[in-house]
């Protein structure tokens, strides 16, 4: 142990023992010596609580962890597990250890007082068969421990082919086959039943023998312990198990903790099929869906590092729970100041912004607004003569008016219908060219014709016969199989990457591996077939077939989250039916917010859950309620997604300037201010095309079709080659549609772009060409300031300012070739972060 | 010996590699004197135990390795002194814990002053294989569990059986069904007995999950340790005499066999063909050839008069476990993880014909030359008897009732082939006549 290690531990021992924590000498705080803990702050609580009120521990391996937390009288809370001073009316019971957790001692029952400043609460604990024989169960402590201490995760020894030839199933899901690993392959070598400690299983954790996964035990942590008995007491597998049914987390949700107070013990209790209860926090594996925000020990302490929120997640064999904990801190100077909200989008995120004290920026600019609105729901950039006007126009509704405008352009359509088709995989490989086509023409009408979105849901799911005639139906050949299309249908319309759960319960969420065979019930007899007329595939369902689960070898029967049985059972032949009325039925819980979700990110640049399409427990949304009101704006509008665009972009929110100012600078999640992002390769083509006059042709479509308006990235012209051949648009991050994930679109920053965009084909050809807007307005003779103004206001949709002016003029008066001087004046426009990003 | 053990480093409970190697003397005739370091009696063990783990050939830390007295010297043995004798934590050596015993570092100290000197003959051989041979702690006197069995042999008499035990070789008498005898000094794990033709020698493969492998030589008469062979940081395997008594074959985790001469020991060949552990070895009648079962997936033959790899044989879809060549010696059975006894052809490496497919794996196959048939011990709770050249209606040796026994993991055939053992993970011997079947004898080999 080094000098450091050592004083950092005898300070927090210190700290402990300052504040009146009975002591006992334990070795297990070394490992939360790094997560910055502070002294805990007692205070005057004007009243304590404690959970569990009573309790029982049977057997003497057991442990209860008690949750003290104090109330003080200005509203606030604080844990004080840590802090607070146990007494026990017979001592000889049970200790409480500087964790605040219960170690039983002999059967009997006792009373245990925990005092904080001038409070105090009780609760009674019973102790049972602390004298008996308490054998280490392999199902609920050995195979937990393995979890615990990280042998079967994913990167060590649960990786599908194991690690240095030992393999334990991934978060020890298949307990027979970690059995037979432990104890019985290569003749035993792994377990040492006279001399438990020299057994391998120990050995090489505790680093006696070299580790690749290094120092995961120290033989004084009750782990290690617990391992050694299970190994002396013969490695006995329980003969036949109860059954972990469920767990519970606590705290639950809703607790916010304000600086001081920045530390919270949690608690797992796990229930059994037997109708037992056991505290398991111990054995759980705690995570956090942000480390810098607040981090977790191994013994269930959350410890908050900065302002914000997260999901702490605790998982117990295969069952897992998460919950949400706020952290505050307080901001010196902080004084609140929001423009007046527009709905309750606007409403909600203040309540958020007010809550973690950042503050809201000011509204946008006209021109800014222009420029940001027209790119989001057209992908284009405004025209001279559009700017013009509306900067010009003086009334207080032009935003409003302008928005309107634009969501019933055709534009709008074929930019969104873009977006869609990326999710659904629209691209020759999978369809064909006139599939393409055709599915793309159905998109546009959807979004052109503002279609409800349960009913393009619907279409899109319940799709059968021709695809020529009911093009939706080309939905079903974006997959190769069962597997392809469930998992495309979760993570569109259900917001979940469900994939992991194909081979083994989903790590880290709630989805099991049944689950995902009962969903995939659903689609398993849609069928296809190319009837090789053309481009047509025919979709149809099968009468007969059930998805197997591949280890019971069983068929499955359909499963949906939350639905009664009966609901799936009386159906007509074409079980697709049920799933789509459970889907868009208005109690969704999955449906709608997904949606809103998505739109939310497609304009704000940042899903209110994000990724946008990873829903899930451990992944909270960065402000509930405005997913939770929007969501219910959208079933209450019949699912009108047009409605949701207007919405969201007529707030403030989405107006917001993209300057920052001191108390939101490091704010990235709750939309304290726009966040500015690169074009994407489309509409950055586009704006090169309008700006410089010389728009990107494409193969195989209309001449005046914009990148933005593309039905598929791979349409291709005998001899003339494909779209997605074009360098700037690869190099740009225009996907190839080979998944569902958003992902899959690149939005990162690459040197290739840098230099495309320096010297690439496509910019020099645009910028040099004779026929381009300055050099045809240099022969029509226009004054050079017109042709610099212009220059801006398509560029930016702003005239240049005094300064800008003064410097271009300066520069062509002093070029001898003015047409020469213009190109290079049009070529450090395009290259400026105002002219590539939105803002 | 045992007895004389300095009270020292009793750390933990039980006894790592690490003390034994520094407190027990040599058992070989160490020829240095007093007052003289030598490297392979009193650094390369502590080297092993306190540096090799991070800085061997599995994880070398820094890209440095001690694993030989070359590699370790690379940093000059000044730094190796300077490391372990330093004060600073983050330059001291091991690191994140107590510094090397007082003791120990002395050792070192002196080392140094002697200029550093090796005492071997070849300075890139491992470490583990210079270190003198180990005395092992005496084997409990009572198991408090029973272990599984592991390797079995039948004595030339065919009254006794040598059964593997715990750091001890246990001699059961099979019409009395009593422990006769007990051979120490052997490693806590035992995978192979084998027992010399003509002469009152044994073989035993074993060592130390993941620390240790070797082969030691026991002379029947005086139960003494003649020779360790093939050490390594890893289990050995197996290890067989030749039917001409000439010479004795190793196997282990190193993925090498090994060939020693018997008169004197020296090593005539060696074999790295394979890409894992090799899990057993088996001689031809000739004693001209050697199969060899592979964790690699593969078994393999090898012929010694060419010093050549004659055939790879890939058609088991798993772990192979035992080979047996068949009495003529032209084909080979191999039994393994996936179940499968089959036999193929040495000359091209492909298959004749599957023998059987069991449910659980092929740990242990043995030829019966006199009634031309092959017996193997599974996971599954009986042996089987399979005619060798037609695969006929295989004959099943089981204690009637199956229910709750466990996996056979060792079998042993009587030189007269009159008797079959076999010996199961609960650590229950069971030895029936290969004529009727008929259960002769039924105990648990556990001293208690």
């Amino acid at each position: 142990m080094t000098i450091q290690k050592l004083i950092a531990k005898s300070v927090l021992v210190l700290l402990i023992v300052v504040s009146g924590t009975p002591l006992q000498a334990e070795n297990e705080l070394h490992e939360e010596a790094d997560l910055k803990i502070d002294t805990i702050q007692v205070g005057q609580p004007v009243k304590l609580e404690i959970s569990p009120k009573t309790f029982t521990l049977d057997g003497k391996h057991q442990q209860l962890q008690l949750i003290v937390t104090g109330l003080y009288a200005d509203g606030s809370v604080a844990d004080l597990t840590r802090a607070a001073s146990y007494q026990l009316d017979q001592p000889e019971i049970a200790t409480v250890n500087q964790r605040g957790a219960v170690v039983p001692k002999s059967n009997g029952e006792t009373t245990i007082r925990a005092k904080a400043g001038d409070a105090s609460i009780e609760m009674k604990l019973a102790v049972t068969n602390a004298e008996s024989p308490d054998p280490v169960s392999f199902h609920f402590q050995t195979l937990p421990i393995l979890s615990k201490t990280g042998c079967s995760m994913g990167a060590c020894h649960g990786s599908p082919h194991g690690k240095g030839g030992f393999r334990l199933s991934l978060r020890a899901f298949d307990p027979s086959l970690d059995y037979r690993t432990i104890v019985e392959e290569e003749f035993g070598r792994r377990v040492n039943l006279l001399e438990p400690q020299q057994s391998l299983l120990l050995a090489k954790p505790r680093t006696e023998i070299a580790h690749g996964g290094g120092q995961r035990l120290r033989p004084d942590d009750v782990e290690y312990q617990r391992l050694v008995q299970w190994i002396r007491e013969g490695c006995q597998v329980d003969p036949e198990p109860a059954r972990c049914t469920s767990i519970r987390l606590e705290p639950g949700e809703g607790r916010f903790l304000r600086r001081p107070h920045h530390v919270q013990q949690m608690r797992v209790t796990a229930y059994f099929d037997d109708g037992s209860k056991r505290d398991v926090t111990h054995l759980a594996v705690f995570e956090s869906s942000d480390d810098t925000i607040c981090k977790v020990s191994r013994h269930g302490l959350a410890v908050g590092q900065r302002r914000g929120e997260v999901a702490v997640i605790a998982r117990f064999l295969d069952q897992i729970e998460s919950t949400v904990l706020g952290f505050i801190d307080t901001v010196p100077n902080f004084d609140w100041q929001a423009p007046e909200p527009k709905s309750y989008v606007d409403e909600l995120v203040y309540q958020r912004l007010k809550q973690f004290q950042y503050l809201p920026a000011k509204i946008c600019s006209d021109e800014v607004f222009l420029r940001r609105v027209s790119l989001d729901l057209t992908g284009l950039l405004p025209s001279v003569e559009q700017t013009e006007a509306f900067l010009a126009d003086p009334s207080s509704e032009k935003r409003p008016q302008l928005i309107d405008q634009l969501l019933e352009s055709d534009e709008h359509a074929l930019f969104w219908s873009q977006k869609w088709g990326d999710l659904l995989k629209l691209s020759t490989r999978q369809m064909g060219h006139s599939g393409v086509l055709k599915f793309h023409r159905w998109i546009k009408q959807s979004v052109a014709n503002n279609q409800p979105y349960d009913q393009f849901a619907r279409e899109i799911l319940l799709a059968s016969g021709s695809t020529l005639s009911n093009p939706a139906g080309n939905f079903y050949r974006t997959g190769s199989d069962t597997s392809d299309i469930t998992e495309s249908t979760s993570q569109l319309f259900l917001g979940t990457r469900i994939g992991c759960a194909k081979c083994h319960n989903h790590p880290y969420e709630r989805w099991t591996q049944d689950n995902y065979y009962g969903l995939s019930a659903f689609f398993h007899r849609v069928a296809t077939r190319q009837t090789g007329r053309g481009d047509e595939a025919v979709v149809w369902m099968r009468r007969e077939g059930e998805v197997k689960h591949p280890v019971s070898g069983q068929p499955v029967s359909p499963w949906l989250p939350a639905a009664q049985e009966h609901d799936l059972v009386s159906q007509s032949t074409d079980r697709r039916e049920a799933f789509a009325q459970w889907l868009t039925s208005a109690g969704n819980p999955f449906f709608a917010k997904v949606e809103v979700n998505r739109i939310a990110a497609y304009l704000l640049g940042r899903g209110i859950v994000e990724p946008f399409d990873d829903h899930r427990d451990s992944n909270p949304p960065a402000n509930g309620p405005l997913l939770e009101a929007l969501a219910k704006d959208f079933t209450d509008h019949k699912f009108d997604r047009r409605h949701i665009i207007r919405t969201i972009v007529n707030s403030n929110t989405y107006q917001a300037t993209a300057e920052t100012n001191r108390y939101n600078v490091d704010d990235a999640r709750f939309y304290s201010h726009f966040q500015p992002r690169r074009l994407t390769a489309e509409q950055l083509l586009d704006a090169l095309g309008e700006v410089t006059g010389v728009p990107e042709r494409f193969v195989s479509v209309h001449p005046d079709t914009k990148a933005t308006q593309l039905p598929a990235p791979d349409l291709k012209e005998h001899n003339r080659g494909q779209i997605g051949e074009i360098e700037f648009l690869k190099v740009f991050g225009m996907p190839e549609r080979q998944t569902v994930c958003q992902c899959e679109r690149g939005t990162d920053s690459s040197l290739g772009q840098a230099l495309e965009l320096f010297n690439g084909g496509t910019v020099h050809r645009m910028v040099s060409s004779k026929q381009n807007r300055i050099h045809r307005s240099l022969a029509a003779g226009e004054p050079h300031d017109q042709i610099l103004k212009e220059l801006y206001l398509r560029a930016f949709s702003r005239a240049p300012n005094a300064q800008e002016l003064q410097i271009g003029l300066d520069y062509l008066s002093r070029s001898e070739d003015p047409g020469s001087a213009l190109e290079d004046i049009l070529w450090a426009l395009i290259n400026q972060d105002e002219f590539l990003f939105q803002h | 010996m045992i007895s004389q053990m300095p009270p020292l480093v009793r750390r933990c409970a039980g006894l790592s590699l690490a003390c034994l190697l520094l407190i027990h003397p040599a058992w070989q005739p160490c020829v240095c004197g007093d007052d003289v370091v030598s490297f392979r009696n009193d650094i390369a063990p502590v080297l092993i135990a306190k540096c090799q783990p991070c800085h061997g050939l599995k994880k070398s830390s820094g890209d440095y390795r001690v694993d030989s007295f070359e590699r370790a010297m690379v940093v000059g043995a000044d730094e190796i002194v300077d490391r372990i004798e330093s004060e600073d934590d983050d330059f001291r050596m091991p690191p994140d814990g107590d510094s090397l015993p007082k003791q120990q570092r002395e050792l070192f100290a002196r080392w140094l002053n002697q200029e550093a000197t090796y005492d071997d003959l070849n300075p890139k051989a491992s470490l583990i294989s210079i270190v003198p041979g180990i005395q092992h702690p005496a084997a409990p006197e009572h198991y408090l569990r029973s272990i599984p069995v592991t390797a079995l042999a039948f004595s030339k008499s065919h009254s006794e059986l040598y059964v593997s035990g715990y750091r001890e070789l246990l001699v059961w008498n099979i019409p009395e069904r009593t422990l006769t005898k007990r051979i120490p000094n052997l490693p806590p794990r035992i995978r192979c007995i084998d027992v010399h033709p003509s002469r009152p020698l044994l073989a035993v493969a074993g060592g130390i999950p993941g620390r240790l492998g070797e082969v030691r030589i026991i002379d029947q008469n005086t139960s003494q340790v003649l020779r360790v062979l093939h050490r390594s940081d890893d289990m050995c395997f197996s290890a067989r005499f030749s039917p001409d008594g000439r010479k004795l074959a190793t196997a282990g985790a190193d993925g090498t066999v090994q060939v020693f001469e018997t008169d004197s020991w020296s090593q005539t060949h060696g074999f790295a063909n394979h890409s894992d552990w090799v899990q057993q070895i088996t001689w031809n009648q000739a004693s001209t050839r050697l199969a060899s079962a592979s964790r690699d997936h593969t078994a393999k033959v090898f012929d010694l008069e060419s010093n050549k790899r004659l055939t790879s044989y890939t058609g088991h879809d798993g772990n192979v476990y035992s080979v047996c060549f068949a009495p003529k010696g032209d084909d080979v059975f191999s039994g393994g993880s996936d179940g499968r006894l089959m036999r193929w052809r040495v000359e091209d490496g492909k298959t004749v014909r599957e023998f059987a497919r069991q449910q659980e794996a092929v740990y242990q196959i043995g030829l019966l030359p006199q009634t031309q048939r092959v017996a193997i011990a599974s996971g599954d709770p009986y042996l089987l008897s399979i005619i060798a050249h037609n695969a006929g209606e295989p004959k099943r040796f089981s204690p009637g009732d199956t229910e709750g026994q466990a996996a056979n993991l060792s079998a042993a055939v009587s030189f007269d082939e009159q008797l079959i053992a076999a010996g199961d993970r609960h650590g229950t011997v069971r030895v029936w006549t290969t004529e009727n079947h008929q259960l002769m004898a039924e105990f648990a080999a556990r001293p208690e």
